[in-house]
């Protein structure tokens, strides 16, 4: 069993391109909170299937970012930078 | 139960943030320089210099290896796009074959962004100028020089310098197990052979790297640091290119080897291999046709015939043999022994024969056994000190043993002994017992044994230096770009334990072979006191009536030696020449060694000092002279040489 579990991770961490470490705890941490609001909000499955939905989203952009290649990621840093102080800004006006 | 699941979920969420913060602390923390440095790599790349190669020069200060400029073009992958496009640009001023594509495929693939990738190399004067007047149509190539090797004297150093070439993943590999593998390039270049391999750390010097700061896109916009290339030193050498150039012109066509010792300080006068072959094919790789031609030559003009090649020593052997008797109490120098022209071992009716003596010398004494080389005497010298004490009397001579120059790929010869046969014939019970009849054969140096020609030289020396053994050397000194001397050789000795009366012996017993044995041909006119060895090493085994006729050709002609040194009283030089499958050692091998002297000790021409020429003879049966003096072996012999 246990050899299976370090497969997994090692199969998830390599997919990412990260520290195992780091996107194992995230992925616990994101999918407990999933549940902690599932139970919060009275077990609303709508919620639940909304968030589990943002989720997936943000670890497809994660994984994309991730695997990026830097060569290209440094062509584009200023416009993403500027790009991503406007999410900031859109997040504390529109949200 | 609510509250022990709000305790749990806290519990859960707090540690797994512990973990993510513990696990960011090690990485920025203890993982500082490593992440700090991809950072810097991010936003930055190096631009390596080259640092220029060191030569080296002979005894005398003049230039064995020069490096040499030469134009080529090439691109930053930085700058590269599409291949084609480039090819096709420049394949109208420049001819591009199907290996330069290729190569700079393989280079590209494998460099960083600032590695200047060579398309080209080696333009002429003429692609030079036309590719700078059209280098409009493609800027992103450069045309720039760099220095390269180049060996002025072709093949006459092929042996002992060797040569550089690319750069191989294997040779990377190799560096890298010294962590010298940063101070490389992809399309740098690496001595592959010889003294430039040996000495690849001293000549190389350091590789130059400035780190320019990049923005997005990759252009530089600032130099964060710059060290600059620390040229390599150059490497002064212990030979005399006269004497070596003598050397190889004296060996003519033959194939042979010429080692020249200075037996003060075992440094190496003159090291020639033949044939050779042309080093400076090797430097950007050697074309199909040409290492066809090498490899399939009959004449093995690739193998280093005087360090890598062992032979059996035939007669020169004598001597040492003479001074383990001495050493070990068997005989006394002028013990005289009845020499009837063959031996037999007690109990046994066969004759190992002296066939150019066939009526033997009669009483005959160690000094006058080593000047008309009576194999009698040493048949039965050997069989009385068996295989064990001959081991141990020769080993002291270094025979059998690696002598530690300073040239990779050495071979140790073979001395053997009863050990070494059993293990070399170990699955033959006929074959794997030590014979007496083996030792018999050893002690005139056929049989098993084979011994390189430096280690022929190198031992010659002990015994002009009265017993003092000095390992031989090329190093000479290692110099600073201006001049100044960086580090000296030191060397290494160690003094035998044979009584030095035994070697003033043996020196005036190899006198007598000059001037009334085998080597008397050499002697005519001398102006200097001259002490050597003949020896005439058979390549197969003889039958009654002479050689089958089936060993006709000169493959099977014997091998032909000559060991000598000169002035005997204060040598200054130690010579061993062998000549393959040259005949008789005193014909073949002693005019050379003669001439190599007179240039040495006297300055002399040449051809002022061939006088002598007319006095060479091929020994026959009416002679004293004794060198074909193997040829009662039966033993077969040639499964000796390698």
């Amino acid at each position: 069993m246990i050899p299976k579990i370090k497969q997994l991770i090692h199969f998830i961490s390599s997919l990412f391109g990260l520290d195992k470490t780091i996107i194992i705890t995230l992925l616990i941490l994101c999918i407990g909170n999933l549940f902690i609001q599932y139970s919060a909000t009275d077990k609303d499955i709508s919620k639940l299937i909304n968030d589990g939905a943002y989720l997936v989203l943000s670890f497809v952009v994660l994984f994309i970012v991730a695997n990026l290649n830097i060569t290209h990621l440094k062509a584009i840093a200023t416009p993403l930078y500027i790009f991503s102080i406007l999410l900031l800004l859109g997040v504390i006006f529109l949200v | 139960m609510n509250k022990s699941r709000i305790t749990a979920t806290n519990i859960f969420v707090i540690g797994a943030f512990i973990l993510l913060v513990c696990r960011y602390g090690y990485l920025q923390l203890a993982n500082y320089s490593q992440f700090l440095q991809q950072s810097i790599n991010n936003y930055s790349s190096t631009v390596s210099t080259l640092p220029t190669r060191g030569t080296f020069i002979d005894r005398n200060g003049l230039s064995l290896t020069n490096n040499i400029i030469s134009y080529a073009i090439g691109i930053l992958p930085k700058d590269y796009k599409n291949s084609e496009d480039i090819f096709s640009t420049l394949e109208k001023y420049v001819t591009l074959s199907a290996l330069d594509k290729k190569k700079f495929n393989n280079l590209l693939h494998n460099s960083k962004n600032y590695d200047l990738v060579i398309i080209k190399d080696d333009l002429s004067d003429k692609e030079v100028a036309t590719l700078t007047a059209h280098n409009y149509e493609f800027p992103e190539v450069s045309i720039f020089a760099r220095t390269k090797r180049y060996y002025p004297f072709d093949e006459l150093y092929s042996h002992s310098i060797g040569y550089v070439s690319r750069i191989s993943n294997s040779d990377l590999g190799k560096i890298g197990k010294n962590g010298n593998n940063l101070n490389y390039l992809r399309n740098d270049y690496v001595g592959k052979n010889g003294l430039e391999e040996y000495y690849e750390s001293t000549l190389r010097g350091t590789i130059g790297k400035k780190i320019i700061q990049t923005d997005a896109t990759g252009n530089e916009i600032g130099l964060i640091s710059n060290t600059h290339a620390i040229d390599g030193a150059t490497i002064s050498l212990t030979l005399d290119n006269g004497l070596q150039k003598l050397a190889n012109q004296l060996l003519g066509t033959n194939q042979g080897a010429i080692v020249a010792i200075d037996p003060h300080n075992g440094g190496i006068l003159a090291f020639v291999s033949k044939p050779g072959y042309n080093p400076n094919w090797f430097i950007d790789g050697i074309n199909t046709d040409d290492w066809s031609d090498l490899r399939d030559d009959p004449r093995k003009p690739l193998l280093n015939r005087a360090s890598q090649s062992s032979f059996p020593p035939g007669s020169t052997f004598k001597p040492f043999m003479g001074l383990t008797a001495l050493y070990l109490g068997y005989i006394k120098p002028y013990t005289e022994i009845y020499d009837p022209g063959y031996f037999s071992i007690p109990g046994s009716t066969h004759r190992f024969r002296d066939l150019l003596k066939l009526s033997g010398f009669g009483n005959i004494n160690m000094a006058r056994a080593i000047a008309v080389s009576s194999d009698t005497y040493f048949f039965r010298l050997a069989y009385e000190l068996g295989i064990d004490n001959i081991d141990k009397g020769i080993s002291l001579f270094g025979l059998g043993k690696k002598t530690g120059i300073d040239i990779p790929n050495e071979n140790s010869g073979l001395l053997p002994s009863k050990e070494w046969k059993e293990r070399r014939f170990a699955k033959d019970k006929y074959q794997k017992n030590w014979l007496p009849a083996d030792s018999v054969t050893v002690g005139i140096g056929q049989g098993f044994n084979h011994y390189t020609p430096l280690q022929m030289a190198y031992a010659t020396s002990i015994i002009a230096n009265d017993g003092i053994a000095i390992k031989p050397h090329f190093l000479n000194k290692i110099l600073n770009k201006d001049g100044s001397i960086k580090a000296n050789y030191t060397i290494e000795s160690h003094t035998l334990p044979i009584p030095k009366s035994d070697f003033e012996f043996m020196k005036k017993a190899m006198q007598m072979v000059i001037t009334q044995g085998t080597g008397k041909g050499i002697g005519y006119g001398l102006k200097y006191t001259l002490a050597g060895k003949s020896g005439t090493a058979q390549v197969v085994s003889s039958v009654k009536g002479g050689r089958q006729q089936k060993f006709a050709g000169k493959r099977y002609k014997d091998h032909a030696w000559f060991i000598a040194f000169a002035p005997v009283d204060k040598p200054k030089i130690v010579i061993a020449v062998f000549v393959e499958n040259g005949g008789f050692g005193s014909a073949a091998s002693a005019p050379i060694v003669r001439k190599m002297m007179d240039y040495y000790i006297l300055g002399a021409n040449v051809t002022e000092s061939a006088s002598f020429k007319k006095n060479i003879t091929t020994p026959d049966a009416s002679e004293t002279s004794n060198d074909a003096d193997n040829s009662s072996i039966e033993e077969p012999s040639d499964d000796t040489e390698n």
